[in-house]
């Protein structure tokens, strides 16, 4: 049923982007990343500025290598290793998921191995995603960077209007839970946060659909004193949701590699390069999600030292993680749509 | 207690939020060389770009291009292309600014503009005509630069600038920018990546990266 509604909302989006989206570089090729305002300050500054710096290092190296690629297998594992590089440093800068898996986790409390496969998997849909489109592109069809330019844009449209779709799903139910919860004291040490949820509503509830039953590792239901350092987790059709949102628009750096790639017919290692990066990338992202599960934790253990705090922390976490989300959808949505 | 730890919460991952928010940063290398068209009034007429590109954004701008598959790249082919990347310069200034006592001389729209493809690199090269002539003199600065570095423009030391036209004796200076510091780069990098003309409070700041080129006539 929410699938559906995803696809019906995805599609909606693509058709309403069908009108020339002003293509957003200045030479109207080549997806730039997306332009996010704020500017960088504070401590993380002049780490941040050096990787940019080291981004454009081994962009450059990758590139020259490229360019001066003999069939050797030496070649073709320092290639990888640029990539690899590449990777790290290219997904320090906008784009790529960080936001949005950072913000999802904290809104769900994953726990740091799913916050971590989270990052892998949605590191290799993006690159996926490149691999596909240049293919496409160069093969089946006669297409020109400018098209190609379009689609991206329409694919990084569709994107913002998933991440919007689940900060909405993840406010609604997080808000839920908020309101059912307001006011009340914490369940006794011992209970469960299924019957936590569950008691007093006349529907069947949160978890209502495990009805009664015996607590246990399988249940998914979480002793109410771990509920602030872990929180409940999602499925993984929500999970999925995620993934898809941030890994449908390709990584712009493996566009550009790719091609280039292709152009010095250089298909295979410029595919595997592309892969190198998205490995780079996808440790980029992970560092990230797992500073957001950590600094879950972490908050909890403040929030846990006032009585009856962590149930309510949990749920306000929550809560931010799911605004963080929505409003990150929305901000990048309304921002491609206006300009 | 709730709206305690929610503010926590909420703060938390706002700065989470504000710190993931990220900025451009090079994309593109281009090569620049600068003509000056100075008349026999030695007045400035007009401006001429030439940008050559680098392998890599040349090779994804011309794919799909070749439209007679014949491995090469006609101007006909390469018209649409100029044509896509005019319309989208004319939203960056065309990353030309010509001033004079810091007042912003007014450029017509780009004519002449075409695409070259040699050697793997795009050359883009067009003429911006003043739509009045500007006396040459010490006030009178041509900038050619990304204030957002999203091109990174290199110009050589020397041959960085010509001038051309009916002016003889006339010779130009290119003064290179400065070398990016980590503050003009924070400085630069709070600039909204879609505000295109920069506030005047704010050329300072870019002035840095500015190619900046003078011209003194006898």
């Amino acid at each position: 049923m929410r699938g559906q509604r995803t696809v019906l909302a995805l599609a909606f989006f693509l058709a309403a982007s069908g009108a020339a989206l002003a293509a957003s570089s200045p030479f109207g090729i080549a997806t730039p990343d997306s332009p996010a305002g704020g500017g960088i300050s504070g401590p993380a500054a002049p780490l941040y500025l050096a990787a940019i710096r080291l981004q454009t290092l081994f962009y450059q190296k990758l590139t020259s290598g490229l360019d001066a690629f003999s069939s050797d297998r030496h070649a073709g594992l320092w290639l990888m290793a640029l990539s690899f590089l590449y990777g790290i440093f290219h997904a320090v800068g906008p784009g790529h998921g960080k936001a949005v898996i950072s913000s999802f986790v904290l809104a769900t409390g994953e726990r740091l191995r799913q916050a971590v496969l989270m990052s892998l998997l949605a590191s290799a849909l993006q690159a996926v995603s490149a691999i596909a489109i240049i293919f496409a592109a160069t093969t089946l069809f006669d297409t020109t960077a400018a098209q190609i330019t379009l689609l991206t844009d329409k694919l990084e449209l569709g994107s913002y209007g998933l991440i919007t779709l689940l900060g909405l799903n993840l406010l609604v139910s997080k808000g839920r839970l908020l309101a059912h919860r307001w006011g009340r004291v914490q369940g006794p040490s011992g209970s469960f946060a299924c019957e936590e949820v569950a008691a007093g509503s006349a529907s069947p509830g949160w978890f209502g659909r495990w009805g009664s039953h015996r607590h246990d590792a399988a249940c998914g239901c979480l002793p109410v004193d771990r509920l602030a350092t872990v929180g409940l987790g999602t499925s993984w059709r929500e999970k999925f949701q995620a993934i898809l949102s941030v890994g449908l628009r390709p990584c712009s750096g493996a566009l550009i590699v790719l091609v280039f790639a292709l152009s010095r017919h250089l298909a295979l290692a410029g595919t595997m390069s592309v892969l190198a990066m998205a490995a780079g990338t996808a440790l980029t992202v992970s560092f990230f999600a797992a500073l957001s599960v950590l600094a879950r934790g972490f908050l909890a253990r403040f929030a846990l030292s006032s009585a009856g705090g962590g149930q309510r922390f949990a749920v306000g976490l929550e809560l931010a993680g799911a605004c963080a989300v929505f409003l990150f959808g929305a901000t990048m949505l309304c921002g491609l749509l206006v300009s | 207690m709730i709206s305690k730890t929610g503010v926590i919460a909420f703060a938390a991952a706002s700065f989470l939020a504000q710190v993931l928010a990220a900025e451009a940063h090079p994309h593109v290398f281009a090569d620049g060389h600068v003509v000056l068209d100075i008349d026999d009034a030695k007045e400035l007429t007009a401006v001429r770009n030439e940008w050559t590109f680098d392998k890599p954004f040349s090779s994804f701008a011309v794919i799909g291009l070749d439209k007679n598959h014949d491995g090469k790249l006609e101007p006909s082919e390469l018209k649409p292309l100029a044509e896509t990347s005019m319309k989208s310069l004319a939203g960056y200034h065309f990353f030309t600014w010509v001033t004079r006592n810091d007042a912003e001389v007014e450029l017509s729209t780009p004519r002449d503009y075409t695409y070259r493809f040699a050697g793997g690199r795009l050359t883009l090269r067009f003429s911006m005509p003043l739509k009045t002539p500007a006396p040459i003199g010490d006030d009178l600065k041509v900038e050619v630069f990304d204030p957002e570095y999203f091109v990174a423009y290199t110009f050589p030391e020397q041959g960085a600038l010509k001038v051309a036209g009916g002016a003889s004796g006339c010779h130009g200076t290119y003064i290179p920018p400065k070398p990016l510091d980590d503050q003009i780069m924070a400085t630069l990098a709070a600039i909204p990546a879609e505000q295109h003309d920069l506030p005047p409070a704010l050329e300072d700041a870019a002035v840095g990266l500015a190619n900046i080129f003078t011209v003194k006539c006898p």
